[in-house]
C-alpha cells in the first residue's frame, strides 16, 4: 500500500518549488480502510472510525472554496472528469445539458452505492463529508439550482449521522449556501440509478423512469433539470475547482488534472473488503497485491456484479484507470475489484450473482422481468448439473432478448456479466453443461445480499 | 431550407417505452413485419430508421396501441 501512496505523492512534487496541488489536495480519502465483506462500510480497525475531518480541518487542508460559475463547466471538460458512479458519463456535458434547461432544479449527491461490494462512497462522505459538500454545493452555485440533495442507502446509519453533522458544522459557519437535504432512499439495487432517484425526490416511487421518447424530453426541456452526481464525482469536482481557482497562472496548465491522478477502488478478499485510493496508472494486479491478494486470481469481477468477468492474464497489467480499462475491452464501473481464488466456479458465482439481479428488477419492464428470470434459472439448473447442452444455447438467446430492452441498463448490466462469465469460465459452463457440475458450485466467493 | 426540414421529419423510428408495455400484442397485428414479438410478448422493434410505406404500419401500431407506449421518434429528439 504504502508503495502505491508514495507514487501519488512523488508524482505531484516539483523540486525547489511549492506546487499548487500538493498530495493533500490531489488525494480525496485520508486513508484506507478495511470493512467487513458485506453491509455498510464499517471499518473493521477501531482507529480507522476517527479518520473524520471536521470543518475546521478541512479549511485549513484547502483553501475558502471559489463559488461556482460558468468557469468550473470549463474547468471540468478541460480536466475531462467523468462520472465516478459507473457510467462514467463525462460531467461538464450533464452540466452544459442541465444549463440548457431552467433554472430552479435539483442536485444530488448520490451516495446509495447500490453496488453490494462497493464501499468507497460511503468511506469517502464518512472521511471527507465537506469535500463531497463543496462539490454539491459548487454544482448547485453553477446549475442554479434550488435543492440540493445527499441521497443515501437506507442501512447506512453511520454514513447519514456524519453527514448530518457536517451540514451542521457549515450551517454553523454561517456558509453563505444552499441547505442541504440529507435522504435516505431504500436500499435496493436500483433506487440508486439516477432517473430512480429524481423520481423518488419529485414524490414518486424509487423506480427507474423511461426516458427514450422525442416528446417527453421535449417537455423535459421546459422543466427544472434533476442532476444525479455520484459523491466521488463530486468530490473530485470541488479538487479540481480548489486547485484550479488557487494555482498561479504559471500552474493552470499542469493543474487541469489535479484531482484525477487517483483512483478509489473496493477490493474483495476472503476476509474483508479494502477500500484504497491508489494512483490511476497502478495495474490492476497491483492494486489486487496491495489488498492482501497473494495467489494470482481465476478470474477478477470488475465494475460490480453490473460490472464483468476478466481473466488476469487479460487485465492484470492494465492501469486501474477507467480509460485504460474501457480500451482494454473492461471496465472500472463502480471501482470494484472482486477476484475469486483459482478453484472457484465461475458457473457458481455467476448464477449467484444473477439470481440476486433478478430479483432486483425493478419489475417494470417485461423483457427484464421475465428474461432475468428466465436467465437465473437457467444458470441456477447448469450450476446443480441439472441441464445439459441446449442449456447454452437457452443463455445465449435470452441474453439477446434482453439487452437493450429496458428503461433502464439493469438488464444490459446483467447480460453483460453473464457474457463476460461465458468466455472467462468456458472450461466451467462446458463441464456443467456435459452434466459435471465442479466441487465449489456450492459456495460462491464474491458474497451476494438477500432481496428484503 | 425546406429540404432539411423535410429529411428530418421522414427521419423517424417506431420505439417503445418498456414501462408502459404490457404485451397486449396489438402492434404485431396492426405492423405485421414491423413490430415482432418476444417469447413473453413483448415487442422486438426495428433499431433502423423507417421508410415510408413503415411509416404508415407504424402509426396504426402507435394509434392503436392500448397502453400508449408506442411513439415515431425522430433521432434529433433524443438526447
Amino acid at each position: 500500500v504504502t508503495s502505491l501512496d508514495d507514487g501519488v505523492r512523488l508524482s505531484r512534487r516539483v523540486p525547489g518549488q511549492r506546487h499548487p496541488a500538493d498530495a493533500s489536495t490531489a488525494r480525496l480519502l485520508l486513508g484506507d480502510v478495511r470493512v467487513a465483506r458485506t453491509g455498510p462500510a464499517d471499518p473493521i480497525d477501531r482507529e480507522d472510525w476517527l479518520a473524520r475531518e471536521a470543518w475546521t480541518d478541512h479549511r485549513t487542508h484547502l483553501a475558502a472554496r471559489p463559488p461556482g460559475g460558468l468557469w468550473l463547466v470549463d474547468v471540468l471538460e478541460s480536466a475531462g472528469l467523468a462520472g465516478h458512479g459507473g457510467g462514467f458519463f463525462p460531467a461538464a456535458r450533464k452540466w452544459r445539458s442541465a444549463l440548457a434547461r431552467p433554472r430552479g432544479g435539483t442536485v444530488v449527491a448520490n451516495a446509495s452505492e447500490s453496488e453490494p461490494i462497493s464501499a468507497k462512497d460511503a468511506t469517502l462522505l464518512r472521511q471527507r463529508p465537506h469535500l463531497v459538500l463543496d462539490g454539491l454545493a459548487l454544482a448547485a452555485e453553477t446549475l442554479g439550482a434550488a435543492r440540493a440533495v445527499v441521497w443515501l442507502h437506507a442501512d447506512d446509519v453511520v454514513t447519514r449521522l456524519v453527514v448530518e453533522d457536517a451540514v451542521a458544522e457549515r450551517q454553523r459557519a454561517g456558509l453563505p449556501e444552499l441547505a442541504v437535504e440529507v435522504v435516505s432512499g431504500p436500499g435496493t439495487y436500483v433506487a440508486g440509478e439516477s432517473s430512480a432517484v429524481e423520481q423518488a425526490l419529485t414524490g414518486g416511487p424509487a423506480l427507474p423512469m423511461f426516458r427514450g421518447f422525442g416528446p417527453s424530453s421535449r417537455d423535459q426541456r421546459h422543466r427544472p433539470a434533476t442532476v444525479v452526481h455520484n459523491v466521488e464525482t463530486l468530490a473530485r469536482a470541488a479538487l479540481l475547482a480548489h486547485n484550479a481557482a488557487n494555482a498561479g497562472p504559471q500552474w493552470r496548465a499542469e493543474v487541469s488534472a489535479a484531482g484525477l491522478e487517483t483512483v478509489i477502488v473496493t477490493v474483495l478478499t476472503a476476509t474483508h473488503r479494502h477500500v484504497m485510493e491508489v494512483p490511476a496508472s497502478a495495474a490492476v494486479e497491483q492494486v489486487a497485491r496491495a489488498a492482501g491478494w497473494s495467489e494470482v486470481p481465476g478470474a477478477v469481477l470488475l465494475g460490480g456484479y453490473g460490472g464483468m468477468w476478466v481473466s488476469p492474464g487479460d487485465i492484470g497489467d492494465v492501469a486501474i484507470a477507467e480509460p485504460a480499462l474501457r480500451t482494454a475491452g473492461a471496465m472500472l464501473g463502480a471501482g470494484i475489484v472482486a477476484p475469486v481464488p483459482a478453484q472457484s466456479c465461475g458457473v457458481a458465482e455467476t448464477a449467484s450473482i444473477v439470481g440476486y439481479l433478478s430479483e432486483s428488477s425493478a419489475g417494470q419492464c417485461g423483457p427484464c422481468l421475465f428474461g432475468l428470470v428466465a436467465l437465473a434459472s437457467r444458470l441456477d439448473e447448469l450450476r446443480i448439473g441439472r441441464i445439459r447442452r441446449s442449456a447454452l444455447r437457452r443463455i445465449a438467446e435470452d441474453l439477446q432478448a434482453v439487452r437493450g430492452r429496458g428503461a433502464c441498463s439493469h438488464p444490459d448490466g446483467v447480460a453483460r456479466l453473464i457474457a463476460s462469465a461465458l468466455e472467462v469460465f468456458a472450461a466451467d459452463f462446458a463441464a456443467h453443461a456435459d452434466g459435471q457440475p465442479c466441487e465449489s458450485a456450492d459456495s460462491a466467493f464474491v458474497p451476494v445480499p438477500a432481496v428484503g | 431550407m425546406r429540404a432539411r426540414h423535410a429529411a428530418r421529419v421522414s427521419a423517424v423510428r417506431l420505439m417503445v417505452d418498456p414501462i408502459r408495455c404490457e404485451a397486449v400484442g396489438v402492434c404485431a397485428q396492426l405492423a405485421p413485419g414491423l413490430a415482432e414479438l418476444d417469447r413473453w410478448g413483448y415487442p422486438l422493434l426495428p433499431a433502423a430508421t423507417l421508410t415510408k410505406s413503415e411509416q404508415r404500419l407504424a402509426r396504426r401500431a402507435v394509434r392503436g396501441c392500448p397502453r400508449q407506449a408506442l411513439a415515431l421518434v425522430s433521432p434529433a429528439d433524443q438526447d
